[in-house]
């Protein structure tokens, strides 16, 4: 079956592609994506400034998932233009840049800066564990709906916005982000491990971002419920482990999913399994990937 | 049953000003593989990855250098104290590929190469050891690697004990009289490179224990990334084959923290 699908006019060759900062902070790990029959590459999330991330434990793997707070390492924008640029032409597949702006003028530098480089720009608006960055960006609305417009005024092509998986705040702001192309859902849930013999949470930042298993039902949710709320496509992302799971997303009405932590179980082969596995499905129950997405909802 | 595996420090021993030994009894067991890394982490201070020199029957032996904050409070730690522990992670030496071993070590690095001398003895397999340091109170474990091994070549860079110069130095003639069918390695990374062209040169299978920037552990987060092929160094490695590593930027860049390209000196 044909799984050749279109998000906010970016055609992708199957809908499945990493997840934001999953093997994804250099082109050589970037290339191993392609390789690995992704439909699109996401890369890290990028800040104006270099980040060295916070110190180790960053990231642990418990009983219903992963906890991590990596704290946005990345050697910022410029360089990593940089280094992108250089193999530009080598990716067949579009690049979507993830940045991680914590102000309306540096987004929008940042965005333009891609221009020739990005096919989508996606504004990570959910990282529950960096200040001044992500889910603290999201929680005050006007800064939130500056920055979107920033990007979106600096950038010709699709800017998608990922979101944090709280249903409240997710709804309360959805309409002020109407410039934005297509939604992301969603991050990681901010959360936290301790270790009874140590006594202390074991992340060094000592929040992190759940993902994984525990989170995917919960993405699950809020994607089904934003479908019926806004006309933008989703990605959907969060504990896909599996094709059954991806499939669970294009029913709640996601046009393309996003995969992360599985990498840890089951290795950059996932992306092989989700293609031949929603292949199979789609022939025998005879259905196109387009006719599947949302035909979970009534009517 | 807690996240990590709690050690007690038991035996301390500080060859060098900046090096420690340290003996730990775990509440459990973690049986790590010659090549093979843990993680090791100090709440309120850090988790780095180290390569045991012994890990069985509940018992740690680390080797660590004072290279930054975590390390810093291993090589301070004071009898009695605990430090927590996980893994083991990657992968690890191959003891079975050969009838004659060459392990290859230099300085600090050598606690990975001591394990696999231990092992390879246990296995009645012929190996001998080139074993080099700075100075002769870096050989930290020369005593343990004559217990283990038949030959033990040792080299000192300003000729205080063993043989005068670098392990690399005689490397080739050592390579003919001793005919080895696998050479393993660690230690600084342009000693670990010369090792690698010398094998290759001479088509001997070889294997090396490197070391990156690991963060995740697990092959996720990408951090410890081996250039051009984007392998990751927490799950490919930390054992990769010499082939592959003289074709990548073994011994020439790495990734910082940020994931900037930085060059080794």
């Amino acid at each position: 079956m044909e799984l050749v699908t279109k998000i906010s006019g970016i055609t992708l060759r199957n809908p499945f592609m990493n997840a934001s900062g999953v093997l994804s902070q250099t082109v050589s790990l970037l290339k191993r994506l392609q390789e690995a029959e992704v439909g699109a590459v996401v890369t890290k999330s990028i800040t104006y400034e270099e980040r060295k991330g916070y110190e180790n434990p960053t990231f642990i793997k418990i009983n219903c998932g992963y906890l991590n707070a990596m704290g946005l390492p990345n050697p910022g924008f410029r360089e990593f233009l940089k280094e992108l640029s250089l193999c530009r032409d080598e990716f067949k597949v579009p690049i979507i840049v993830s940045i991680a702006p914590s102000e309306p003028k540096q987004a929008r530098e940042m965005a333009t800066t891609f221009k020739n480089i990005a096919s989508a720009i996606e504004i990570n608006l959910s990282c529950p564990h960096s200040e001044k960055l992500g889910l603290e960006v999201f929680n005050d609305a006007k800064l939130t709906e500056s920055i979107v417009k920033n990007v979106k005024d600096g950038f010709d092509k699709p800017v998608f916005c990922k979101l944090p998986p709280y249903r409240n705040e997710v709804l309360g702001i959805i309409d002020s982000l109407d410039n934005c192309d297509a939604f992301v859902v969603s991050n990681t849930i901010r959360a936290m491990k301790i270790d009874i013999k140590a006594k202390k949470p074991v992340l060094s930042n000592k929040f992190g971002g759940l993902s994984g298993k525990a989170l995917h039902p919960i993405s699950l949710a809020l994607v089904f419920e934003l479908y019926e709320k806004t006309k933008k496509p989703i990605i959907g992302v969060g504990g896909v482990e599996s094709w059954e799971d991806a499939v669970e997303f294009f029913l709640a009405g996601a046009s393309a999913v996003q995969v992360g932590s599985v990498l840890e179980k089951k290795g950059i082969t996932i992306f092989k399994e989700l293609v031949e596995g929603l292949e199979k499905y789609l022939k025998e129950e005879r259905i196109s990937l387009e006719e599947l997405i949302g035909l979970a909802h009534d009517s | 049953m807690s996240y990590y595996i709690r050690g007690k420090l038991e035996l301390k021993s500080k060859p060098l000003d900046k090096v420690a030994i340290l003996n730990f009894n775990l509440d459990e067991d973690i049986n790590c593989k010659p090549g093979q890394y843990i993680m090791a982490w100090i709440p309120n201070y850090g988790e780095i990855p180290l390569s045991p020199s012994f890990c069985s029957d509940k018992k740690l032996q680390l080797l660590v250098e004072d290279v930054g904050t975590t390390s810093n409070k291993f090589v301070n730690l004071e009898l009695g104290s605990y430090a927590y522990f996980r893994g083991p992670f990657g992968n690890f030496f191959n003891l079975s590929k050969g009838n004659k071993y060459l392990l290859v070590a230099g300085g600090t690095g050598a606690a990975p190469i001591l394990m696999a001398a231990k092992n390879l003895s246990e296995l009645n397999v012929e190996a001998i050891v080139i074993y080099g340091g700075r100075s002769k109170n870096h050989l930290v474990f020369l005593e343990e690697f004559n217990k283990y091994l038949r030959k033990v070549y040792a080299y000192t860079e300003d000729g205080t004990f063993g043989y005068y110069g670098v392990v690399t130095k005689d490397l080739q003639s050592i390579i003919d009289s001793f005919s080895p069918d696998v050479i393993l390695t660690t230690g600084p990374e342009m000693m670990m490179r010369k090792v690698i062209e010398i094998s290759v040169k001479n088509k001997i299978y070889c294997e090396a224990s490197i070391v990156r920037i690991i963060k995740c552990a697990s092959g996720v987060c990408g951090s410890c990334v081996l250039e051009p092929l984007g392998l990751l160094t927490c799950k490919d490695g930390p054992v990769f084959n010499g082939n592959v590593l003289i074709n990548s930027n073994f011994g020439k860049t790495m990734r910082s923290e940020s994931g900037r390209e930085v060059e080794i000196k």
